[in-house]
């Protein structure tokens, strides 16, 4: 006799949601392995690509920044070093919510077709930026080692900082991937977002070179804690953590992420009549 | 649920909302703009469509049930809230056991991953565990015949290697519950046949198979009952016989048969034999396509194919013409009630000058009177008499309707 018996009613996906979620984990793994595979398809360079552009954004930072406006640079690292770190966690949170906002009109021939809970494409599209995150860490070291340092004990904290940056990055995801099914003009206001993020956190620069008067409205771009936390991991520094970057850079990445995924929720069940 | 049940579907409706949308309303722009638009009438125009009102039925273990009705019917919407892809609006389905659905075939096929990467994403997007996957890899492989192109990405492959590799890892999903949805209409012949024989296997090994088709001809050989779907509600249900006549019926009071083309072959239309027109013919009575042609290129044949809906060649009829408007007239008709298809060529030795774009329906209808005509599981249906011979006389006898014919594994 067969087990298990389904009933599909009105409401029925939200009162199986989570089950089905743990269902679906082999088709997050194979989803999120597909994108890795078909990132660099048909290119040259292949997973170079993932190392040039965070290189050619720091020599560009360091000479437009370090030695041009002259800003200060934290303890004995070069200049490289410190845009570089603070590259690492940008590139990771921008590129997940960069490739994951069109991951559902993106697999619109899958949600049209297949039933499986939605949240497995934005969170599966968080693979891609994970894996250029970790080629472009072993970088960093490399670099470091060359420039003669080695990051401190603190990068014992480091695990935090990255669950910081993912955790906003699939927040946001989730709520412009679903925005993304309603109107694509998302697909062009998002590039553009993330480009003017770039500029505005403390990629190029540390956050100290914003005059105090502005620092807590500036600490409320939740990147910047994680940034300055990237940065206080790795390099040797005696400047302390700001208490309060950081803890409003968590508190906003809760609050970004709990309501991403409502949103999400709320919209998920009409997805496959409107994409 | 009674222990025999697999499916039973109660009293489900679906409504859609048809919104007519102004200018730019589809971008969010237009959203922000909305409360102004407001000002001037409403800014969508909302009207109701029920693909699917008060539909229940009930499908047990090891049966084949075929849905037929014509396009926009509700057959779509049904089978998307059978997988989950959508939720009713009201009304409740219960399912026992596992589902497949074969309309995924292709669905998430990636075309710069490798025929083989592709097997592995797409099991796992029907939901097949990885060691399932590689235990029936190789019988996946060998029933799509594309072994040697297993390691080229798939967007190298031709559309018919494409879909055989589609449609053997759907097969090969070995749920309890099967929903199949025209996926017999791709593909080249042979592998339509063994598709169908596939499907005849499961049938066969008692697994429940819910079949949507437009081809008469596969529900005659495949289903054992029938559910007809007209304007989303739940119209006829009973032996595909029953079902598929009354199908027929309905549309028969379409619209006549007529195409209007253009250049040389400007307009094909069936008729009657007294120049009525005509939207189907019964078996076995006459009928006349009358072709008008807007030039007659020397040398040229005018030909009419004559095919079943899944592209097998039955006849071709071909002449010279002389004059604007030929006619071709067939006495009595030789084919079993089903779905054809009618081609119109123009050819200039043997090369292809003009075909009507997409041809021409013809509907055949079971026939009107008690004519000794046989048909049963095929196409083609015979004037044809079965008698004994018994004490030195001959007895005439009636034929006996066919059931569909279950070829073994």
């Amino acid at each position: 006799m067969i087990e298990d018996e389904l009933v599909i009613e009105p409401g029925s996906h939200v009162r199986r949601y989570w089950s089905d979620m743990w269902k679906a984990r082999g088709l997050l793994y194979y989803l999120a392995w597909r994108d890795i595979r078909v990132r660099y398809k048909q290119t040259v360079l292949g997973v170079t690509w993932g190392l040039i552009r965070p290189l050619l954004s720091m020599v560009v930072f360091t000479f437009v920044f370090g030695r041009l406006a002259g800003l200060p640079r934290v303890g004995e690292n070069g200049y490289h070093i410190m845009v570089f770190a603070g590259l690492l966690p940008w590139q990771l949170f921008s590129t997940g919510v960069l490739h994951g906002s069109a991951s559902l009109t993106g697999n619109a021939g899958l949600v049209t077709k297949v039933y499986f809970p939605r949240i497995v494409l934005p969170a599966s599209a968080q693979a891609v930026s994970i894996v250029d995150f970790l080629v472009s860490f072993v970088v960093l070291l490399v670099m470091m080692l060359a420039d003669g340092t080695l990051p401190t004990w603190r990068i014992i904290f480091l695990p935090a900082f990255v669950l910081m940056a993912l955790l906003p990055a699939l927040g946001l995801t989730l709520w412009l991937s679903a925005l993304n099914v309603w109107y694509r003009d998302f697909a062009y206001l998002v590039p553009f977002a993330i480009q003017l993020g770039f500029f505005v956190s403390p990629v190029g620069f540390t956050a100290q070179a914003i005059p105090d008067a502005y620092h807590l409205l500036y600490s409320l771009n939740p990147m910047v804690g994680v940034i300055e936390g990237f940065r206080w991991c790795l390099l040797s520094s005696d400047a302390a953590l700001d208490p309060l970057a950081i803890g409003l850079s968590v508190g906003l990445s809760f609050i970004v992420f709990a309501f991403g995924l409502r949103y999400f929720r709320s919209a998920e069940a009409t997805f496959a009549d409107r994409i | 649920m009674n222990a025999d049940l697999m499916l039973s579907v109660e009293a489900v409706s679906k409504r859609y909302h048809l919104e007519r949308r102004r200018f730019m309303s589809e971008s969010f722009v237009g959203s922000v703009l909305a409360p102004l638009r407001r000002l001037r009438g409403p800014a969508l125009v909302r009207e109701e469509m029920w693909a699917l009102r008060d539909v229940s039925f009930e499908v047990r273990r090891g049966e084949v049930l075929a849905l037929v009705g014509r396009n926009g019917a509700g057959k779509s919407t049904l089978l998307k809230l059978l997988s989950r892809i959508t939720e009713p609006t009201s009304g409740r389905i219960r399912l026992r056991g596992r589902l497949t659905s074969l309309l995924e075939v292709g669905a998430g096929f990636h075309p710069e991953l490798t025929g083989r990467e592709n097997v592995f994403l797409n099991g796992a997007i029907l939901g097949m565990k990885t060691a399932e996957i590689q235990q029936r890899f190789d019988e996946i492989v060998a029933f799509s015949g594309v072994e040697r192109f297993l390691d080229m990405p798939v967007k190298r492959y031709s559309s018919g290697m494409y879909v055989r590799l589609a449609f053997s890892i759907a097969a090969h999903l070995e749920h309890e519950l099967m929903i199949v949805d025209e996926v017999l209409s791709v593909g080249d012949a042979a592998f339509r046949e063994q598709c169908l024989a596939r499907i005849e296997k499961a049938a066969h090994d008692g697994r429940t198979i819910l079949f949507v088709s437009h081809d008469l001809g596969q529900v005659r050989r495949l289903a054992r009952r029938a559910i007809l779907l007209e304007s989303g509600q739940l119209a006829a249900e009973g032996t595909p016989e029953a079902v598929l006549a009354d199908y027929l019926e309905r549309m028969a009071r379409a619209a006549p048969q007529r195409r209007v083309g253009s250049g040389r072959l400007e307009e094909v239309a069936l008729e009657s034999s007294d120049g009525r027109a005509l939207s189907a013919v019964a078996s076995g009575s006459a009928c006349v396509w009358r072709v008008s042609l807007g030039a007659i290129p020397p040398e040229a044949t005018l030909e009419l194919e004559l095919e079943t809906s899944w592209g097998t060649r039955l006849a071709t009829v071909a002449v010279k013409p002389t004059g604007p408007t030929m006619r071709l007239a067939i006495a009595a008709l030789p084919l079993a009630p089903g779905n054809y298809r009618v081609g119109v060529v123009l050819r200039v030795d043997g090369r292809e000058l003009e075909r009507l774009p997409g041809g021409l329906d013809l509907l055949v209808l079971p026939p009107a009177s008690e004519a000794p005509t046989v048909f049963g599981d095929g196409p083609i249906a015979l004037a044809a008499q079965w008698s004994v011979i018994q004490n030195g006389r001959n007895e005439t006898l009636d034929s006996v309707q066919v059931a569909p014919r279950l070829t073994g594994p």
